[in-house]
C-alpha cells in the first residue's frame, strides 16, 4: 500500500470513528433538552390554565369556560384544550382532542400521536371538580431535530472531505521528498556516484535528505578509492603471476640444461673413478677423485631432485584410481637394490584409489621409501609398513611407517623446507629435497603430510588425503 | 722448554661437506702457521663444543671459527645470531665460507656479526691463499695482546 493512500485511511479511519460520536452525543444533548423545556411548557400551561378556570368550574360557568379556552388556544398553539366536570363531561373544548379513554404523556418519548398529552386535576379543598386536557404538538421539535441532523451530516460530510483533502495534500508533499530519497538512492546504486538529493527546508526529511548526502559522499570517496586500490592491487596481481610464470619457467629450463653437463660430469668421473682408483700413489690425488666422483653424483640427483620439484605441483596425468598397488610395485622395483642391501621386511596394505596421478605418486612414494632406507638404524633390521586408514569425514589417511633412527620432534617440520637435511654431506647424504617434494605433491593434491614417532623410535609419515570413493 | 713453544692457534672448522672440510684441512695445513683444526659437522655440534657439552666436555676455547653456510640441523645463520647473541661466545670471531658473492651479500645483509668472509673458489690454489690470510691476520691480531 502506498505511502499516501496509508496517510488518507489513517486519518479517514480516525474521523470516521470520532465524529459520529461528537455528532450522536451533541444532538442526543439537544433533543433532551428540548424535550424537557416542552414537558415544563404543558405542565406549567396546564397548572395555569387550571388555577385560572377553577372557579367557572365550579359554578359551571360555560360561558367563562368557552371563553378561557378560546383565549389560550388565539395565544398558544396546543392542539387541544379540554375542560370536563369530576364525572367526565365536556364543559368546554377546542381543537381535535383524541377519542377514547385520555392516557397522560410523562415524557415526550412516550408520544405515540404526535401530541404530548397532559391532564391537570382540578381541585378545591382537596375535592376534585374537574379535570382539564391538553395537547402539545411535537412535531416542530420533530421537524427541528431532524433538521439539525441533516446539519450535522451535511457538516460531517464536508469536514471528511477536507480531512481526506488535506491528508492528501500532505502525503503528496511527504511522499514526494520520498520518492526523490528513492530515486536518488536508485541512482547512486547504479553507479551514479555524484548525484544528490535536494535539501529543501528543516524538517526530519531536510535531515534525511542531508544525511543521504552526506552518506553518498562518504561512500562515493571511499568507493573511488576502493576502485584505484583494487586495480592497483589487479595489476601488481597480475604482474606477480608473469614474474611467477617466468621463473618458473627459467627454473625448468635451467634445471633441464643443468642435466647435460651433469650427466656428461658424472659419466666421466665414473669412468675415471674406475680406471684409476686404487692405482694412484698419491693419497690425496686418490681422495680427489672420490670427491670428483661423489660431487657428480650429488649434482646428478641434486638436478634431478630439483626437477621433480619444480613438476610437483602440477598434474602429469589422471589419478591413480585403477592400480595404485602397481604403482607401489613399481617404486619398490626401482628401489629393489636399497631394500636387498638392507634386508629391509616391507609390509604393505592394499590402496584404496587416491587422487594423485601415477607420476606423482611414484616420485611421492620414492622419496619417502628412500628416506626409510637411507636412515635406517644399523643395530635392528629394517621393518617398513604401509598402511590405510580412515582420516575422518571424506578423508583418507596413508602411513608409512619406519623403525630408523627417527626424527626429533623439533625438527619434524624444518626437514620439509626444500635443501633441508639433518646428516651431513658425504658419499650417501640425500638432496634435502625428498620430504618437500612429498609435501607438495600432497598439497597440490588437497591433502596435509606431517611426521611422527613410531612405536619403538622410527618415522612415521601420515599423509592425509581426499577421499576418492566418497565422491 | 715447552714454554718456548708457541701455543697452538686453534680453529673450530663448522662443516658438513667431507670435501669441502677436506680443501680447509688442506689450505690450512699448507700455511706455515702451527694450527689446530677442530671440525664439527654443524650449528649444533658447533654450539656444543663450544659450551663444552655432551661429547665435547673438555674442548678448548676456539681462536678463530670458520663456518659454512648450509648445513643440517642448524645452519650457518642460526649458528652466528645464536653465537653473537651469547655473551660468553660474541668475543670469537667467525668467518663464513660461502660458496658465491651473492650468498655472502645475503648474510652480510642480515648484520650477524661475521668478522669476515671467504668466498670458497673454484681453484684450490685461491683458496689456500684466502685461507693463509684470515688465518696470518687473526692469527697476528689474537697474539698481538700477548705481544704487548
Amino acid at each position: 500500500m502506498r505511502f499516501r493512500t496509508k496517510t488518507i485511511l489513517g486519518v479517514a479511519l480516525i474521523q470516521a470513528l470520532l465524529l459520529p460520536l461528537v455528532v450522536m452525543s451533541a444532538l442526543h444533548n439537544l433533543r433532551q433538552a428540548n424535550e424537557e423545556e416542552l414537558e415544563q411548557q404543558v405542565q406549567l400551561a396546564g397548572r395555569l390554565i387550571a388555577a385560572s378556570a377553577r372557579d367557572a368550574v365550579i359554578s359551571e360557568d360555560l360561558a367563562t369556560l368557552d371563553g378561557i379556552v378560546a383565549e389560550v388556544m388565539a395565544a398558544h398553539q396546543f392542539d387541544y384544550l379540554r375542560i370536563l366536570d369530576s364525572s367526565g363531561r365536556t364543559l368546554a373544548a377546542a381543537g381535535h382532542p383524541p377519542a377514547g379513554p385520555f392516557h397522560t404523556d410523562q415524557r415526550v418519548a412516550e408520544v405515540t400521536d404526535g401530541s404530548l398529552d397532559w391532564e391537570e386535576a382540578i381541585n378545591v379543598a382537596g375535592l376534585p371538580y374537574g379535570r382539564l386536557q391538553l395537547g402539545l404538538s411535537t412535531r416542530r421539535l420533530e421537524q427541528a431535530l431532524a433538521e439539525a441532523w441533516r446539519w450535522a451530516l451535511g457538516l460531517l460530510a464536508m469536514e471528511m472531505g477536507l480531512v481526506a483533502l488535506f491528508s492528501w495534500l500532505l502525503g503528496s508533499h511527504l511522499v514526494r521528498q520520498l520518492i526523490a530519497l528513492r530515486d536518488a538512492s536508485l541512482r547512486f546504486a547504479s553507479g551514479e556516484l555524484d548525484h544528490r538529493v535536494a535539501e529543501l527546508g528543516n524538517d526530519e526529511l531536510a535531515e534525511t535528505a542531508r544525511a543521504f548526502n552526506t552518506m553518498a559522499r562518504q561512500l562515493g570517496e571511499s568507493h573511488r578509492q576502493l576502485s584505484s586500490e583494487v586495480s592497483q592491487r589487479q595489476e601488481a596481481q597480475e604482474a606477480l603471476a608473469r614474474a611467477n610464470a617466468d621463473l618458473r619457467r627459467f627454473a625448468e629450463i635451467s634445471a633441464h640444461h643443468l642435466q647435460e653437463p651433469t650427466r656428461r660430469l658424472t659419466s666421466f668421473a665414473q669412468r675415471l673413478h674406475s680406471r684409476l682408483a686404487g692405482r694412484l700413489e698419491d693419497e690425496e690425488a686418490n681422495l680427489s677423485l672420490e670427491f670428483i666422483v661423489q660431487g657428480a653424483n650429488r649434482l646428478r640427483a641434486l638436478v634431478r631432485d630439483v626437477q621433480l620439484y619444480l613438476a610437483a605441483s602440477e598434474p602429469r596425468g589422471e589419478p591413480a584410481s585403477l592400480n595404485p598397488d602397481g604403482v607401489v610395485q613399481g617404486v619398490l622395483e626401482r628401489l629393489a637394490p636399497q631394500i636387498r642391501s638392507s634386508g629391509a621386511q616391507i609390509d604393505l596394505a592394499s590402496l584404496p584409489p587416491l587422487p594423485i596421478d601415477p607420476p606423482r605418486l611414484t616420485d611421492l612414494l620414492l622419496a619417502l621409501f628412500d628416506n626409510a632406507l637411507r636412515y635406517r638404524q644399523p643395530e635392528r633390521p629394517l621393518r617398513i609398513a604401509l598402511s590405510v586408514g580412515e582420516g575422518g569425514a571424506g578423508r583418507l589417511q596413508l602411513q608409512l611407517c619406519d623403525n630408523g633412527h627417527g626424527i626429533p620432534a623439533e625438527y619434524r617440520e624444518r626437514v620439509f623446507r626444500v635443501f633441508e637435511r639433518l646428516q651431513p654431506g658425504g658419499p650417501d647424504a640425500g638432496t634435502g629435497l625428498g620430504l618437500a617434494l612429498a609435501r607438495r605433491i600432497v598439497e597440490s593434491c588437497g591433502g596435509s603430510i606431517h611426521l611422527t614417532e613410531s612405536s619403538g623410535g622410527g618415522t612415521t609419515v601420515v599423509i592425509d588425503l581426499p577421499n576418492r570413493t566418497h565422491t | 722448554m715447552t714454554q718456548k713453544q708457541p701455543k697452538p692457534f686453534i680453529v673450530l672448522l663448522v662443516e658438513d661437506e667431507p670435501a669441502d672440510a677436506h680443501l680447509v684441512r688442506v689450505a690450512l695445513r699448507e700455511n706455515r702457521i702451527l694450527c689446530d683444526v677442530h671440525h664439527v659437522i654443524d650449528g649444533v655440534e658447533a654450539l656444543e663444543f663450544l659450551r663444552h657439552q655432551g661429547p665435547f666436555s673438555g674442548s678448548p676455547r676456539p681462536d678463530l671459527i670458520l663456518l659454512d653456510l648450509n648445513m643440517p640441523r642448524m645452519d650457518g645463520r642460526e649458528f652466528l645470531s645464536e653465537a653473537k647473541a651469547d655473551p660468553a661466545l660474541h668475543e670469537i670471531p667467525v668467518v663464513v665460507l660461502t660458496t658465491s658473492d651473492v650468498e655472502r651479500d645475503v648474510v652480510a645483509s642480515y648484520q650477524l656479526g661475521a668478522a669476515g668472509y671467504i668466498t670458497k673458489p673454484v681453484d684450490v690454489e685461491q683458496f689456500v691463499e684466502a685461507i693463509r690470510q684470515v688465518q696470518s691476520y687473526w692469527f697476528v691480531l689474537v697474539r698481538l695482546p700477548e705481544a704487548g
